[in-house]
């Protein structure tokens, strides 16, 4: 009928019209095996670089810049002395501190995702690269929903659906409009770099950006870490910890 | 060595004095080690865990009245962080007669988190390196 067919035309005309909620992105986004092969290859297993130049900390660069608000939360929190953090009973920090522990990652890049594997707490992000948008109303995780799409030889990961568990900052609580953003390129053939920058505009006075650096340890495999496994250290919900010193626990 | 460990822990404390998200050593802080404290002790291997989160060397040591023994419960790295070091599961075994070097417990418990652990044959094994 032509006018079904004419409606049909207006719908496709809209379709195209429409701005996209994820347009794609140009270039080679390593949706084959094919494709892959022309990208960096960033496949492999990693550890946080020690670099000579490397700030103390390991890799932060730059501190977090808080609102008043959350600057006197933290100072509420630093004042409890608690001696210890849920870690200690074997809780994941999740984003973006999952990124930084003393234990290796593992970067598996296939059609359509890229998978980060933490050895510590046995941890996986699961970074969407088939071109979808973040859910409109994502469930909070510890990781959150990720997607990523490649920028020449970069690869940009966006984050957001955060659990309060999900430690921005030890003693301050991050909101639901935490974003984070990181950009990974292989700056030396075996030094993978990430750039972060984490907005949460109510806590963080201006995005807190940093860099961290990780070499590839080409003949390492990661391995298991069950957190629960022989775990004898403790928090209790006051702060104080404790370590269980039974031989038969 | 000590300095080694005091610039983690220093780092650690700055980290989370910061309200840092991630203290460079994972899991659980040191709070309640003395690390202005060095303790070392003579005996012989319980046990060794090579288990996450942490391995625990159990030593039994003549540390009470009179020389009478007991049972020190020493905590160290991951199996996955010293297996990638020189170290494995049967690095320590039942028996062994060792000496080891720790910070000790704050509260006077029997335990502490090792540094160097000195094998019968003289090799020395680092906890931090």
């Amino acid at each position: 009928m032509p006018g079904s067919r004419f409606a049909g035309s207006l719908l496709i005309c809209a379709l195209l019209a429409a701005p996209a909620g994820a347009a794609p992105h140009p270039g080679n986004q390593g949706q084959s095996w094919a494709d892959i092969a022309k990208l960096p290859p960033i496949n492999g297993v990693y550890e946080t670089a020690r670099l000579p130049n490397a700030p103390k900390d390991g890799q932060r660069d730059l501190k977090p810049e808080f609102t008043p608000k959350a600057a006197a939360e933290l100072a509420a929190y630093q004042a409890e002395k608690r001696q210890d953090t849920d870690a200690a009973n074997c809780l994941p920090p999740g984003m973006p501190g999952i990124m930084s522990q003393p234990y290796p990652i593992q970067v598996l890049v296939t059609p359509g995702e890229i998978t980060i594997i933490q050895e510590a707490y046995m941890q996986v992000r699961h970074v969407h690269t088939d071109g979808r948008d973040h859910p409109a109303d994502p469930d909070l995780t510890f990781n959150g929903d990720s997607i990523g799409h490649w920028e020449g030889d970069t690869l940009v990961v966006d984050t957001v659906g955060l659990a309060p568990q999900a430690v921005l900052a030890q003693g301050v609580t991050h909101s639901k409009a935490e974003h984070i953003v990181e950009r990974y390129r292989l700056s030396q053939p075996d030094l993978l770099e990430v750039k972060t920058r984490i907005e949460d505009p109510g806590v963080l006075a201006k995005p807190w950006e940093f860099t961290a650096r990780y070499a590839r340890h080409k003949d390492w495999s990661l391995a298991e870490y069950i957190c629960e496994q022989n775990n004898r250290n403790s928090v209790d919900a006051s702060g104080k910890a404790g370590i269980n010193l039974d031989l038969k626990k | 060595m000590t300095a080694r460990l005091t610039g983690a822990c220093a780092a650690l404390a700055l980290a989370l004095a910061a309200g840092a998200a991630a203290p460079a050593l994972a899991h659980h802080s040191f709070a309640m080690f003395d690390f202005q404290a060095e303790k070392t002790l003579t005996g012989t291997v319980v046990q060794f865990d090579w288990t996450n989160p942490h391995t625990f060397i159990w030593l039994e040591s003549p540390t009470g009245a009179a020389g009478a023994m007991e049972r020190w419960g020493l905590e160290g790295m991951s199996p996955n962080y010293l297996g990638r070091r020189g170290w494995s599961k049967t690095t320590l075994n039942p028996g062994d007669k060792i000496t080891v070097t720790i910070h000790p417990l704050k509260d006077g418990a029997k335990g502490g988190t090792y540094l160097k652990v000195t094998l019968a044959n003289g090799k020395e094994m680092l906890n931090f390196n």
